[in-house]
C-alpha cells in the first residue's frame, strides 16, 4: 500500500503547497464584489447577463483577454470583469481566490490545533505512563470522558461559552484553544498506552540500572517509541479538526465574513435551490474531502 | 464481565452527570444572558432574574437542580417556555430515530462488504470495496448532506432519508474497515484450520466459522460509532435546518438556557452510555466466555 501512501502524501503536499502559495495562485481579490457577475458560472470567455433571477448568462464567443506572470500566476487583464475559474458566489465575489485563501485560515487553524493536542497530549500521556497511581488514574479518567462525548458536541460547547464576537487574532487564538482542549485526550491516551508498555522493557529497565535520570529515559527511549503513535493519531486529528472548524463557522461561531474560511464559504451553500442553479459553490465541500481523503490514503493500514 | 458491565454502566452514569454539570457551570460562566433580550427595562430585567432564583450564585442553582434532577425534574426552558424534559426527549426521539437507522443501515452494508473485502476469491473486489471505503471515509457526513440535499430538492425525498443516508455512508466505510480488518485476524485461528481440514466449504467457513469469531471487535466500537453518528447528526441539523436534539443544543447554548443545555448534553451523554452498554451486553450474549474472567 505504499502506492496510496505517496497519492495521500502528494495530495497533501500540494493543498498546503496551494495555501503557502495563496496570493500569488489568487486571480482575484479576496473581498471585491461584482454583483453583475453573482453565481457566475466558471468560464474563459466573457459573459452578459440574460436574466437576473436566477441569474443567468450567456456566453460570448469571445475570449477573456488575460495577464500571464504580472504579480501573480494569471489575472485578467480586464478590470472590469475577472478571470472566475471556479465560479462566483452569490455576491460575485472570485470562488477560486477565495478558496485558497480560506485553505490558508482552516490549515493554519487546524495546524495550530494540532500543534496544542500534540503537546498537551504527548505530555500528560507521558506524565500518565511514566509511573502507575492515582495520577494516571485521574488523567486516564479525565481524557476518557472527553473521548466519549461527542467531539462536535465537546467542541461546540466550549465554543459557545466564549465570548462571541472578537477580534480575528483573538479569535484564531481562542479556536486555537478549543481544538486543543478537544484534541488533546485522544494524543494522550495513546501516548500513554505505549509509554505504559514501553517502560517495562528490558532496554529500559537496564537504563535504570546504568544509573539514568528519568529525564534520559524519557527523552531516549520513552519519547522515541511514541512518536509514531503520535504521527498518526495527529494525522487523524485533521480530518475532524477541518470538519470542526467547517461547522463552527457555518452556524457563525468559527470565523466571520469576510474573512473566507471553508466554513465560512459553505453557508453559501446552505440553500439547496441555490446549490443546484450554482454546483460550484460545493467547491469548499470537495476540498474538506479531499485533506480527508488524503489523511486517510496516508493512514491506510491494510 | 459482570465487572466489567459494572464498570461501563457507572462510567455512563459519571459520564451523564458530568456533561450536566460541565455544560451548565460552562453556560452559566459565558457572557450573556437568556433574559437579556434588548426589549426589557433594567428593573423587570432584575425582577424576572429574582423570581425565577437567576441571582443566586452558580453553585447553589446547581446544587437546586441537581436535586431536582432525582425526581426527573429538569426545570423549564426560558426560551422556549415549556418543560425540559418534554422538549429534550421528543428532539431526541428524533436524532435517535435517525441515528439508529443510520447505524443498523451502516451495519448491514459495512458488515457483508467488510467480509467480501477480506475473503473474496478475486482482487478485483477486495481493491473495489477497499477503494470504495476509503473514498466513503472520506466524506464526511455534513458534505453528503449538502450534496444530498441538492437531490433531494429536485426529487422530492424526505429529509429523514437524507440524513438517514448521510449518516450510514461514512459509517458503513467505518464498519467495512473494521470487519475486513477483523477477518484477516481470526484467519490463523486453529478451528478454522481445523474446519479447513475436515472439508468445510469455503463459504461455511467464512460465514459460520470466522464471522462470528470476528464479530467482538466490530461491537467494541459501536459506542465510538453512536458518539461519530451523533456528531455527524450535529452537523447535519446544523446545516439543513433539521429540528432535533443537534440544533436543540444549538439553540439553547446560543440562548444561554442553561436547564436546557444542560439537559441536552445529558441526554447526547446518555444515548452513547446506552449505545456502548448495548454492545457490551450483545457481546456477552454471542459470547458467554467473556462473561468468565
Amino acid at each position: 500500500m505504499r502506492l496510496a501512501r505517496a497519492i495521500g502524501g502528494l495530495v497533501l503536499a500540494t493543498l498546503c503547497l496551494c495555501a503557502v502559495c495563496a496570493p500569488w495562485l489568487a486571480t482575484g481579490d479576496v473581498a471585491t464584489q461584482h454583483p453583475d457577475l453573482a453565481l457566475a458560472p466558471p468560464s474563459l470567455n466573457r459573459r452578459t447577463l440574460v436574466e437576473r433571477l436566477p441569474p443567468t448568462y450567456r456566453t460570448l464567443d469571445e475570449r477573456l483577454p488575460l495577464t500571464w506572470f504580472s504579480g501573480t500566476l494569471v489575472r485578467s487583464a480586464d478590470p472590469s470583469e475577472p478571470l472566475l475559474p471556479l465560479g462566483s458566489d452569490s455576491l460575485g465575489r472570485d470562488q477560486w481566490t477565495r478558496l485558497l485563501h480560506g485553505a490558508r485560515l482552516s490549515l493554519g487553524l487546524t495546524l495550530s490545533g494540532l500543534a496544542g493536542a500534540v503537546l498537551i497530549g504527548t505530555a500528560v500521556g507521558l506524565l500518565a505512563g511514566r509511573r502507575e497511581g492515582w495520577l494516571d488514574a485521574a488523567l486516564m479518567r479525565v481524557a476518557d470522558l472527553f473521548i466519549a462525548w461527542p467531539a462536535l458536541y465537546v467542541v461546540l460547547v466550549l465554543r459557545a461559552a466564549l465570548p462571541l464576537s472578537l477580534p480575528f487574532s483573538a479569535l484564531f487564538a481562542l479556536m486555537t484553544f478549543v481544538l486543543t482542549l478537544a484534541g488533546w485526550p485522544i494524543v494522550a491516551r495513546a501516548v500513554r498506552a505505549v509509554t505504559a508498555s514501553e517502560r517495562g522493557r528490558e532496554s529500559v529497565l537496564a537504563a535504570e540500572a546504568a544509573g539514568a535520570s528519568p529525564t534520559w529515559i524519557l527523552r531516549r527511549h520513552l519519547l522515541p517509541a511514541a512518536t509514531p503513535v503520535i504521527v498518526t493519531q495527529a494525522l487523524l486529528l485533521v480530518p475532524a479538526f477541518i470538519l470542526a472548524e467547517a461547522t463552527l463557522s457555518f452556524v457563525s461561531l468559527g470565523f466571520s465574513e469576510p474573512t473566507p474560511s471553508w466554513g465560512t464559504m459553505l453557508r453559501e451553500a446552505s440553500n439547496p435551490f441555490t446549490l443546484r442553479h450554482a454546483p460550484w459553490l460545493l467547491a469548499p465541500a470537495g476540498a474538506i474531502a479531499l485533506v480527508t481523503l488524503g489523511v486517510n490514503l496516508i493512514a491506510e493500514k491494510r | 464481565m459482570r465487572r466489567v458491565l459494572a464498570a461501563r454502566l457507572g462510567f455512563a452514569l459519571a459520564l451523564v452527570v458530568c456533561a450536566f454539570i460541565g455544560v451548565y457551570v460552562l453556560t452559566a460562566l459565558a457572557p450573556g444572558d437568556a433574559l437579556d433580550d434588548g426589549l426589557r427595562t433594567s428593573a423587570s430585567l432584575a425582577a424576572e432574574r429574582s423570581r425565577l432564583g437567576l441571582d443566586q450564585p452558580v453553585l447553589s442553582r446547581l446544587a437546586t437542580r441537581l436535586g431536582r434532577l432525582a425526581v426527573l425534574d429538569l426545570g423549564t426552558s426560558l426560551r422556549y417556555n415549556q418543560p425540559v424534559l418534554a422538549l429534550v426527549t421528543q428532539r431526541t426521539a428524533t436524532t435517535v430515530q435517525s441515528g439508529a437507522a443510520a447505524l443498523l443501515l451502516a451495519l448491514v452494508i459495512g458488515i457483508p462488504a467488510g467480509v467480501l473485502g477480506s475473503r473474496a476469491r478475486s482482487p478485483v473486489v477486495r481493491h473495489g470495496i477497499s477503494a470504495i471505503s476509503i473514498l466513503l471515509l472520506s466524506l464526511p457526513a455534513l458534505v453528503v448532506a449538502l450534496v444530498l440535499a441538492v437531490v433531494a430538492s429536485g426529487a422530492g425525498v424526505p429529509s429523514f432519508a437524507v440524513m438517514v443516508i448521510s449518516l450510514a455512508l461514512p459509517a458503513a466505510a467505518v464498519v467495512e474497515r473494521l470487519q475486513s480488518r477483523a477477518m484477516d485476524a481470526v484467519q490463523r485461528e486453529l478451528c478454522l484450520d481445523a474446519a479447513r481440514a475436515r472439508g468445510v466449504p469455503r463459504g461455511a467457513i467464512t460465514w459460520r466459522h470466522a464471522w462470528p469469531l470476528s464479530l467482538p471487535s466490530v461491537l467494541g466500537v459501536v459506542g465510538i460509532l453512536a458518539g461519530h453518528l451523533l456528531s455527524g447528526a450535529l452537523a447535519i441539523e446544523l446545516v439543513t435546518a433539521r429540528s432535533g436534539l443537534g440544533l436543540l443544543t444549538f439553540e439553547a447554548l446560543m440562548a444561554r438556557d442553561l436547564d436546557l443545555a444542560a439537559a441536552c448534553a445529558a441526554a447526547a451523554a446518555l444515548i452513547v452510555g446506552l449505545a456502548t452498554l448495548t454492545a457490551d451486553l450483545l457481546h456477552l450474549w454471542i459470547d458467554p466466555r467473556s462473561a468468565v474472567p
